[in-house]
């Protein structure tokens, strides 16, 4: 059974078409969404939770068809959205009634074990903590209810790279039941690389591609060559290319480049980088 | 539903609390004026319509944090953000006519207002009390708070206007000559068609906001 399943999923506002996408996220996995700014990726979150109503498509979240009223399948759901919007002069004690009120599996002592791990202040108001208190705040709420799915939409954003590594162990952890499974989004391409088992990326509303990450890794690489090379390469091997003053470095298929060929392991920051100087190519 | 509720209280006690102060004050003066002197019914109906649009305040306190974006995470549905603000509005509204109302009865025991003087004033009140909110939220909720409060406020004028331009034909009228309606019937009426516009209100509202993109 998937836990996400995006079909033909289209929404356009002025200047930007997303879609349409075909996405799946089988339960039991974690799927990162990498995009740059303005590449679809809230879009596409936001229209999973049905803050948003796609114009084509459909899209369904454990089993349930995706839409504002889905209570069910949000009872099941962990969200934390890029900006976490609880109202400003609550404090950590009023959320925590507020969410147990919303949700029927709510482990208050829980919650207050990850604020007390997370170090967030419980004395303050929420619109006094910093970017990323707010952010563990929400994260916390997140973990806190015996979701079966996370929907996470730039959770390390604003996060030091400390808290953020404690973060992603945190996401990691939830993993470990094979039931669990997380929806990210991500610039930080290093935290979706420790975390993930299948990329997404997104570029301008489309979906350049969506993999097993270990499948990603094993099938490209990287070459450092000159321009004569490059252009006697099979049609379809080079994925993109970034150039030097010293030489050309490029994003090949592991399987279309001649035996030999020196082909260093790619990462998935460079291949999503190339990938998207490809695509303007 | 109840989760969004608890929040609107617990934003009302944060943000709100001095509103309480100036009921009591209100109810002093208005006690302490006689209920039927101009002084005695202007701070209740200020105070009256100053409550009735808790909702209005709410819908922007959670605009301003993002919270109606967040919530909808929840498992609660949009009708549910919607009927949640229309009860809370209801309960303060409730909360602050229904003190001036007990005070008018026992100014009235106490012969210092006239019955016929309280049932007016009661159903005045109950009458600003439901239609200020009935007609500023579903432009909130519809627009949001920027665009829906200009979208209030010129519908506030039209309705001046629209009263300003009734008033002056009926005083071209002979009312006299007009079939009265009996007191009862006008009673039910004064306070049926306010209750009516305030359901109303809160079924457009539901509908406006189903389709409104956050």
């Amino acid at each position: 059974m998937n836990a996400i399943e995006l079909r033909g999923l289209e929404k356009s506002y002025e200047g930007f078409h997303l879609g349409p996408l075909d996405l799946d996220l089988p339960a039991g996995c974690i799927l990162g969404l990498v995009g740059e700014n303005g590449a679809g990726k809230s879009t596409t979150i936001r229209a999973i939770l049905g803050i948003i109503k796609p114009d084509a498509g459909e899209a369904s979240v454990l089993g349930a068809p995706a839409g504002p009223d889905m209570r069910q399948a949000k009872q099941d759901m962990g969200v934390v959205l890029d900006e976490v919007g609880f109202p400003a002069g609550l404090r950590a004690g009023q959320i925590s009634r507020i969410m147990a009120a919303a949700y029927k599996n709510w482990d208050q002592g829980l919650f207050d074990k990850y604020l007390r791990d997370l170090d967030i202040p419980t004395d303050k108001k929420f619109s006094a903590l910093s970017r990323g208190n707010r952010m563990k705040m929400g994260i916390a709420a997140a973990l806190s209810h015996d979701a079966k799915l996370l929907i996470l939409d730039e959770p390390t954003g604003g996060l030091d790279p400390v808290v953020r590594d404690e973060v992603v162990s945190l996401f990691s952890d939830f993993t470990r039941d094979p039931g669990h499974s997380i929806l990210i989004s991500s610039h930080i391409v290093s935290d979706l690389e420790k975390l993930c088992d299948y990329i997404a990326f997104l570029h301008k509303g489309q979906l350049l591609l969506c993999e097993e990450k270990d499948r990603l890794l094993e099938e490209y690489g990287l070459i450092q060559c000159d321009k004569a090379f490059l252009d006697s390469l099979a049609p379809g091997a080079v994925r993109g290319t970034r150039e030097t003053p010293y030489h050309v470095e490029a994003l090949v298929r592991r399987d279309a480049v001649p035996a030999g060929t020196d082909v260093r392991p790619v990462t998935i920051e460079e291949l999503f980088v190339l990938l998207v100087k490809g695509d303007m190519q | 539903m109840k989760a969004l509720i608890l929040t609107d209280l617990y934003q009302l006690w944060i943000n709100f609390k001095f509103y309480a102060v100036f009921i009591v004050v209100a109810l002093g003066i208005a006690a302490f004026s006689n209920g039927d002197s101009d002084l005695g019914f202007f701070f209740p109906m200020y105070a009256v319509l100053m409550c009735s649009m808790m909702g209005m305040s709410l819908v922007q306190l959670d605009e301003a944090s993002r919270w109606n974006v967040c919530a909808q995470t929840l498992p609660c549905s949009r009708r549910d953000q919607v009927t949640g603000k229309y009860i809370v509005t209801m309960a303060s509204f409730a909360a602050t006519w229904l003190p001036f109302v007990l005070l008018y009865a026992v100014l009235a025991i106490l012969g210092r207002m006239a019955w016929q003087t309280v049932a007016v004033q009661s159903v005045l009140l109950l009458i600003v009390g439901l239609l200020a909110p009935a007609f500023s939220l579903p432009p909130l909720f519809r627009w949001g708070t920027a665009r829906g409060r200009v979208i209030y406020i010129f519908l506030v004028i039209l309705m001046a206007a629209g009263i300003g331009g009734l008033a002056s034909g009926l005083a071209t009228l002979d009312l006299f000559a007009l079939p009265a309606l009996p007191m009862p019937l006008l009673a039910v009426l004064a306070v049926a068609v306010p209750a009516a516009l305030f359901i109303g209100s809160w079924a457009l509202s539901v509908r406006w906001y189903d389709k409104r993109e956050l």
